[in-house]
């Protein structure tokens, strides 16, 4: 991709992209570092890019950076050994920490405290708004899967607000 | 036995339903399953709260630094691409992207494509220096109140919306330029008279969204209100004196 194309998607897209981003990795700095290495991706030509760039593409591009992005050594040990146990800090259970948080910290803990595809799932259509069909696409599965992936993340963050 | 079967099979489509993304004979047997199964009717409640309590969250702000060299060959790109788009004869696009309204619908206080610049205002301001001709609904379902005023701009033109909500409703009034559009995005769309308004009903997924023009204005409607009520805060609307 040229220049001004990469230009335009980042003006179409960005703030939407670096947005999935940021909620599904739960951090500013690795949501900046994976959307701009798209970027750099995309100019350097290393991507491959269909015909018609569209959203669901581009959410896939960005899904993909973040699992890649999770699978290097460093976050791994950054991350822990269970999403969950993100939300602990040792003392507390994830259940105590976010009784103790305001109700939009415990959502975001528990946000993140969801399985990696739930979670994408999730944010993509109940933050983003994105269709069933163009989740599909984005998440290379099929409308029922979609569907029943948003059932389990739904229902787990309903519970743990709950408590 | 027969039922059980049908658990395991339908169960899975209980947020699809819930957003109302099914239709025909699946919507059927979705309906009907739900309507005898205990467990599914448990399930679609957490699914729902699940659901509610993001669509009422405020999502982060986009705020953040770019700053290196991959950013600064973007950003001469787009200094370039604005001088060609200024100096190209070709008129450009405006139309404001569906998605705009669904999200301010969902609270998120962003900016979608093409939308530039969005600011939380007082209805006082926007009175005193209104962007445009704004009309204002004489009569709205009581408990419901004027609650939030925003500013949004394109590149080009700016709109003011206006957000009337309680006892759980939302109804958004969006007015804008006639010549800035509304981007259906695909999203099937369909013909509705709102007091005797030939208005375009846009089927998105969790709000009703409603489009017309009138009087050089482009009116967009966000909102979970019956088709009555609507009507009736419609045909109330009057030009606010300044």
């Amino acid at each position: 991709m040229c220049g001004p194309q990469v230009a335009a998607l980042n003006q179409a897209y960005h703030d939407a992209l670096y947005r999935f981003a940021r909620l599904f990795l739960g951090n500013a700095a690795d949501a900046e570092e994976v959307v701009q290495e798209i970027y750099v991706k995309l100019l350097e030509q290393r991507a491959v890019v269909p015909e018609t760039v569209s959203r669901a593409w581009l959410y896939r591009v960005v899904l993909n950076a973040c699992m890649d992005f999770r699978k290097t050594w460093w976050q791994r040990r950054r991350e822990g050994s269970s999403a969950l146990m993100m939300m602990g800090d040792g003392k507390r259970t994830p259940e105590q920490v976010v009784l103790e948080s305001e109700s939009s910290e415990g959502l975001r803990l528990a946000l993140q405290g969801l399985p990696r595809r739930l979670r994408a799932t999730v944010i993509l259509r109940d933050i983003e708004g994105i269709s069933y069909e163009d989740l599909a696409s984005a998440l290379n599965c099929s409308v029922g899967t979609v569907s029943s992936r948003l059932n389990r993340g739904r229902k787990i963050l309903a519970k743990v607000m709950q408590r | 036995m027969k039922r059980w079967m049908d658990h395991f099979v339908l169960r899975r489509w209980l947020s699809a339903y819930a957003d109302m993304q099914l239709h025909g004979t699946l919507l059927e047997r979705v309906r009907s399953h739900i309507a005898s199964c205990g467990f599914c009717q448990r399930d679609l409640v957490g699914i729902k709260n699940g659901r509610d309590l993001l669509a009422n969250w405020e999502t982060v702000h986009v705020a953040q630094r770019r700053v290196d060299w991959g950013w600064m060959a973007a950003a001469a790109a787009v200094i370039i691409a604005v001088l060609a788009i200024r100096w190209s004869p070709v008129p450009t696009v405006h139309a404001m992207d569906v998605n705009f309204y669904a999200a301010q619908f969902r609270s998120a206080g962003y900016c979608s494509y093409p939308c530039t610049s969005l600011v939380e205002t007082s209805f006082e301001a926007v009175r005193a220096s209104a962007p445009l001709a704004l009309q204002y609904p004489a009569r709205m379902p009581s408990s419901i109140v004027l609650s939030r005023v925003i500013r949004y701009r394109t590149q080009q033109y700016e709109g003011v919306g206006l957000l009337f909500a309680g006892t759980g409703k939302r109804f958004w009034i969006f007015e804008q330029p006639e010549r800035l559009s509304v981007a259906t995005n695909s999203l099937p769309t369909g013909p509705i008279l709102i007091c005797g308004r030939e208005c375009t009903r846009i089927e998105c997924a969790q709000v009703r969204l409603l489009n017309w023009t009138k009087d050089g204005l482009s009116f967009v409607v966000a909102t979970d209100l019956e088709k009555n009520d609507v009507e009736a805060i419609v045909a109330s609307l009057r030009r606010l004196k300044s």
